[in-house]
């Protein structure tokens, strides 16, 4: 492999635009107080926060993966004029912005919302300020993130199986279950992972739809942004770990995400 | 050439847009803005005010912060450039009390407990927010609203059942029982007032727990002091408290 030359220019600018993206993280873990983390992280509110925030970012993913797989095939194999005015669909929450997406989610599932209200009418329960809330709003977040990356994998699949499978017949579900899935397993996996770390870090959806309540509803980055109000030196513990994390799906997933965004 | 010309647009481009100055020039005495930092329950009162002092200071705009203030105090000492600082709370006034040296309460507010009008749950008692299944909110436990809230519940006594959610600041509690997205929300006695058509409202026992005093006060390093102290009269002026005590806060002296 050649290098090219880079003009000065060129270079500038990528300089200019590198610092923009990797100085505030440096900035960020200045402010840590690096000795007293564990004990932040400790404390009730923070350590319950973290506990939440965990568990429903991966129930979330593991919804994201059982309904998003499938759309992302459908979407890789579906009616063309269909699913090319389906995906701008599935796909707008990931520039959503977060408010926008709080509102979309309580104007469906408030109690006085599409749905919400006749299962309000019904039940008498209504999924705004419960643990759901926050598993739900996971999902909205997330799922357009595996749904991209696995339709792309799916597109790039070798198809010499494929239609060997097919001159055997077998069925459209077998084809899916039996070659698809398997072959695709890196891309489910890197579409999780991004789905996962998405969900886990939403902030303005949640605290719209779940409301904010320590132990219920409360999340970790939710935590981030109530300790700056009490405890700035928790707030940077609370956010460092969350960049950590952010680094290491990044990191983890390098090669993947090359991949699926320049084939 | 001709592509490295266009970058060079862009960066030009994006040059301008940091070098924009963000919170108005203050060169010239005229087209100032004006910045107040205001608890969030002043919104509408102070929105009022805030027009009436534009009014009679042709040229000067005054734009508004409307959060909790105990988010406000924080932003202020970390550097935000305020020119008045309207607190629902002494405790966040003490806590600026660097950058406010000087304030002074202008009024009062109670927190009282709001429920749809027609909520299935029929409350009329304060100790009704322990019915089973009932759900009810208020503001976090370091906002003034959900300080008062917690001081007038503990004075109240008996109330066994929790908040379903601790909200950042009182319009968003106000917000969600306005939709009837809850039973019940702790939230000031104002804010029912500006709702009076959609909730009903219950008192606390506790009428002095449940009170709070708003202090106001110049911010040190404005550079507008003069146009911020004449804010501070226009808030504390006859007219100022008039549009305060139709908006359902407490006079004080």
């Amino acid at each position: 492999m050649t290098r090219k030359k880079l003009d000065p220019l060129t270079l500038g600018l990528a300089l200019v635009g590198g610092l923009v993206l990797i100085l505030p993280l440096l900035a960020l873990f200045t402010k840590v107080p690096w000795g007293s983390l564990f004990s932040k992280l400790g404390e009730p509110n923070s350590l319950s926060a973290i506990r939440l925030s965990i568990w429903s970012s991966l129930l979330a993913t593991l919804l994201c993966v059982v309904f998003g797989v499938p759309l992302a095939w459908v979407l890789a194999k579906g009616n063309r004029r269909f699913v090319n005015v389906l995906r701008p669909f599935v796909l707008a929450p990931i520039v959503l912005p977060p408010t926008v997406a709080g509102m979309s989610l309580l104007a469906l599932l408030g109690r006085n919302g599409l749905l919400g209200r006749y299962i309000y009418q019904a039940t008498g329960w209504s999924m705004p300020f419960t643990a759901s809330a926050v598993v739900f709003t996971g999902v909205f977040v997330g799922m357009p993130f595996l749904a991209l990356v696995v339709e792309s994998t799916f597109r790039h699949l070798p198809t010499d199986q494929q239609d060997a499978a097919e001159i055997d017949r077998a069925t459209p579900f077998t084809m899916f279950r039996l070659i698809a899935l398997p072959q695709a397993r890196n891309g489910i996996a890197t579409g999780a992972l991004l789905a996962w770390a998405r969900a886990l870090g939403e902030f303005g959806a949640t605290m719209m739809f779940a409301g904010s309540l320590p132990g219920l509803t409360q999340t970790w980055p939710m935590q981030v942004y109530f300790e700056t109000d009490q405890d700035m030196s928790t707030a940077y513990a609370l956010s460092a770990v969350m960049a950590i994390v952010a680094v290491a799906v990044v990191f983890a997933l390098r090669k993947q995400l090359r991949r699926a965004f320049t084939s | 050439m001709r592509r490295r010309g266009r970058v060079l647009l862009i960066f030009i481009a994006l040059l301008g847009l940091v070098a924009t100055p963000s919170y108005g020039s203050y060169k010239r005495n005229e087209n100032v803005t004006l910045t107040v930092f205001a608890a969030a329950s002043l919104g509408q009162t102070f929105t009022t005010i805030g027009k009436q002092f534009e009014a009679k200071h042709p040229g000067v705009k005054v734009q508004f912060s409307f959060l909790a203030s105990s988010t406000l105090a924080t932003q202020l000492l970390a550097g935000a450039p305020a020119d008045v600082f309207a607190s629902a709370s002494i405790y966040d006034m003490a806590m600026a009390k660097s950058l406010v040296p000087v304030s002074k309460v202008f009024t009062a507010n109670r927190v009282i407990v709001a429920t749809p009008l027609g909520n299935r749950f029929n409350i009329n008692k304060v100790v009704d927010l322990n019915k089973r299944g009932l759900k009810w909110i208020q503001c976090a436990h370091n906002v003034p609203c959900g300080a008062a809230a917690d001081a007038a519940l503990a004075y109240e006594g008996r109330i066994t059942s929790k908040p379903v959610s601790l909200e950042p600041k009182v319009s968003s509690v106000v917000a969600k029982v306005v939709e009837g997205e809850v039973d019940a929300a702790i939230i000031y006695h104002s804010d029912y007032i500006a709702n009076r058509s959609v909730l009903k409202e219950i008192r606390f026992k506790g009428i002095a727990a449940a009170t709070t005093e708003y202090p106001i006060g110049v911010v040190k390093t404005s550079p507008r002091q003069q146009l911020a102290q004449s804010f501070v009269e226009s808030v504390l002026s006859a007219y100022g408290r008039k549009i305060l005590a139709e908006a359902g806060f407490i006079r004080v002296n």
